[in-house]
């Protein structure tokens, strides 16, 4: 099936073995509708091009949002989120794999980039930090306004937020409710299984169907095989669709590109799409970086119900310098508490029986820490990654201040989840926690901020892509998601990567 | 097959069996539960509990030291297993546990049964559902509704002055 120039918006899936292979033609397209993928692809539609969004995943809207952890791993997750990094410590790797991209299955929350950012992307990689750090503040006006930006409601808050914000006035921490991108939050206390009530602005809800109103295509199921090159120049992509319930690959598709051809695969995707195209960059795959966090469980006399209520409502960044750390709440549902706290058997069960009392609040570290990303013996992603000492001692402190967040609001006791420290603390030892193991293996932790892998810079040794997300050395080929940006930001990313995607999608309609 | 199955049902039930009033996994339709799990789930997840359900059976040795299978051991030994394996001082060991933990809790904790005792409603069924139309609309917004114990907690914050529009009007920027 060849769709013409002239046809109307479209969205194209697998629907069954057999079915016609796709040939398509657009001025760009786009390989992901996450962040970074939607974000572009819009501004190009905006601007009157004809635009191909190409996802991986299925798309599901609010309605067909699984509502359990189970159908979540299912429906939403990349592979049952079971990518871990393979180093030291295996530590899960969270990412979405659907129309929308992590965006359905994070917490949407909107925090600006730093400036210091842009600082540090001109002094380390060459990138030029003035006029780039105004348009992305502008493109970050635009989105808190276009994506509902607010604070969340004093209605939707639950226990375990204002809890948090109770604990760091007692303890005098400059703190605040989040900003999250959410319509009128209800706080379902659903984000992590995507937001059925449609409050969440996820791009799968916006931006995507915008590229479809504006005459664009949406291609789900449909994992890209790699970008064709001419003579240096990218024009377009290839693939198999592939149904999401059996795996298995069906006909093929073709998008050729007049004008670009735009990577936002994720920072695990991007680098390995690259490198089966046939890009040599001896930068990809490096400077993947993350924000690893851990939460710890505080234990109050009377219930907290920390489901009932915004999945994640409550940050302090008054730690991003010094010492280099996030504090978030974060409810996760009971399903997960179990197979979370220590022990087993009719121990396990007897802990669990405290679940309406407790909550759990985060520490992430802005770390310095630098992986790689590379594919495996099966074309999936291989991630070396681990903490350095100093980013270990960092991670530990953040655990004892969230501690000590806990019994300033009142906790009687609180469960580290430590290997190594007894089951539950009292507030007299958070010490135990301060000087506790550096050994990664003794904190289960998760990766869910990823950064890197495609990293910019104005040195084609030292990134893959230059400061407007242009390959070095390809023409018609850019990276817009997670992976172009060098460094942690110390702030969770979304807001930066949309913005700096809408930047270098603006520059290509300039 | 279904003795693959029964493996991983012996392991799960292990971890989360019945304490009082709170139903265990064997009380919760476990069967058709790890069905699904081994049906829905991709090879490489269903592989990692099988071998962590295979562990489990084989290793009492290393918690109870008893050098027979875990199929054979009395109740109280078999519940001294479950939770002393979970911390076994070996990582690769703890993190093969946790796999098998993280998978029976999701099947134990969804249930409407330990859902009702968390004063938390039952989870409607899940659709499995996607788009497969050629047009994709934006999704409409339902009526705003709390639940009454936020709405309660919504005006305590108010009444102390923990209002959004007292907050800082630049959304989003960094402390």
């Amino acid at each position: 099936m060849a769709l013409s120039p002239a046809a109307v918006g479209r969205h194209l899936t697998f629907e069954k073995l057999g079915q016609p292979a796709l040939e398509a033609e657009v001025d760009f397209v786009v390989v992901g509708s996450g962040a970074g993928g939607a974000a572009a692809a819009v501004i190009l539609a905006r601007g009157g091009h004809r635009v191909a969004i190409v996802e991986s995943g299925p798309w599901r809207a609010p309605v067909d949002y699984p509502t359990t952890t189970f159908g979540a791993m299912r429906d939403l997750f990349a592979d049952w989120g079971s990518l871990v990094t393979q180093s030291r410590a295996l530590w899960p790797v969270v990412q979405a794999s659907c129309v929308g991209g992590t965006t359905v299955i994070n917490s949407a929350i909107v925090v600006r980039t730093p400036g210091d950012c842009f600082a540090r992307w001109e002094r380390e990689y060459g990138i030029e930090a003035k006029s780039l750090e105004k348009r992305v503040w502008d493109h970050q006006d635009r989105l808190e306004h276009e994506l509902s930006a607010s604070v969340v409601p004093p209605d939707a808050r639950g226990l375990s937020n204002t809890l948090a914000l109770d604990g760091a006035e007692a303890l005098g921490w400059d703190s605040h409710y989040m900003v999250r991108y959410v319509r009128d939050c209800e706080g379902a206390g659903q984000c992590l299984q995507g937001c059925s009530k449609g409050r969440k602005q996820s791009t799968n809800v916006n931006y995507v169907p915008e590229v479809l109103e504006r005459g664009g295509y949406v291609l789900s199921c449909a994992p890209v095989d790699r970008v064709t090159l001419e003579g240096g120049h990218a024009t377009g992509v290839t693939g198999k669709f592939r149904d999401p319930v059996t795996r298995r690959s069906g006909s093929r598709f073709r998008v050729r590109a007049s004008k670009g051809v735009l990577v936002a695969a994720s920072a695990t995707q991007s680098p390995l799409l690259l490198a089966r195209s046939g890009i040599k960059s001896r930068a990809l795959g490096t400077l993947f970086r993350s924000h690893p966090g851990t939460g710890i469980f505080g234990v109050y006399n009377d219930p907290v119900d920390q489901n009932v209520g915004a999945t994640q409502g409550w940050a302090s960044t008054a730690f991003r310098v010094d010492p280099g750390l996030k504090l978030e709440t974060l409810a996760i549902p009971p399903e997960m508490v179990a197979g979370r706290l220590p022990g087993g058997g009719t121990e396990l069960m007897r802990r669990f029986r405290e679940y309406r009392n407790i909550a759990m609040w985060v520490a992430a570290v802005r770390a310095e820490s630098a992986g790689t990303v590379k594919a495996g013996l099966f074309g999936g992603p291989v991630i070396r990654y681990q903490l350095d000492e100093p980013d270990m001692r960092r991670f530990r402190t953040g655990l004892a201040m969230v501690a000590r967040m806990h019994f300033a609001a009142g906790a009687k006791e609180i469960i580290p989840g430590i290997y190594g420290l007894p089951y539950k603390l009292g507030p007299d030892e958070v010490n135990r926690i301060e000087e506790g193991p550096l050994d990664p293996r003794c904190y289960i932790a998760v990766l869910s901020h990823l950064f890197g892998g495609c990293p910019m810079s104005s040195d084609p040794r030292q990134g893959v892509v230059d400061g407007n997300g242009r390959v070095h050395g390809v023409s018609g080929l850019y990276v817009v998601d997670a992976s172009a940006i060098p460094t942690t930001l110390g702030v969770n990313p979304q807001h930066t990567i949309m913005a700096l995607a809408s930047v270098w999608a603006e520059n290509l309609i300039a | 097959m279904r003795r693959v199955n029964d493996l991983v049902r012996f392991a799960m039930v292990a971890f989360f069996p019945r304490v009082d009033d709170l139903p265990g996994l064997a009380d919760l339709d476990v069967d058709v539960k790890i069905a699904r799990l081994r049906r829905e789930s991709t090879p490489l997840l269903w592989l990692g509990v099988v071998a962590a359900a295979v562990f489990f059976q084989l290793t009492p040795v290393l918690t109870v030291r008893r050098p027979w299978p875990a199929v054979l051991l009395t109740p109280e030994e078999l519940d001294l297993h479950a939770h002393r394996i979970s911390s076994h001082p070996i990582y690769v060991i703890r993190q093969l546990i946790v796999l098998l933990k993280m998978t029976g809790g999701l099947l134990w904790g969804e249930s409407t049964e330990v859902r009702a005792l968390l004063d938390l409603p039952a989870y409607p069924a899940d659709p499995g559902t996607r788009r497969t139309e050629l047009f994709v609309a934006r999704p409409e917004i339902a009526e705003r509704a709390p639940v009454e114990k936020l709405v309660q907690l919504g005006r305590r914050e108010v009444a102390l002055g923990r209002d959004p529009a007292q907050h800082d009007p630049q959304l989003g920027r960094v402390a």
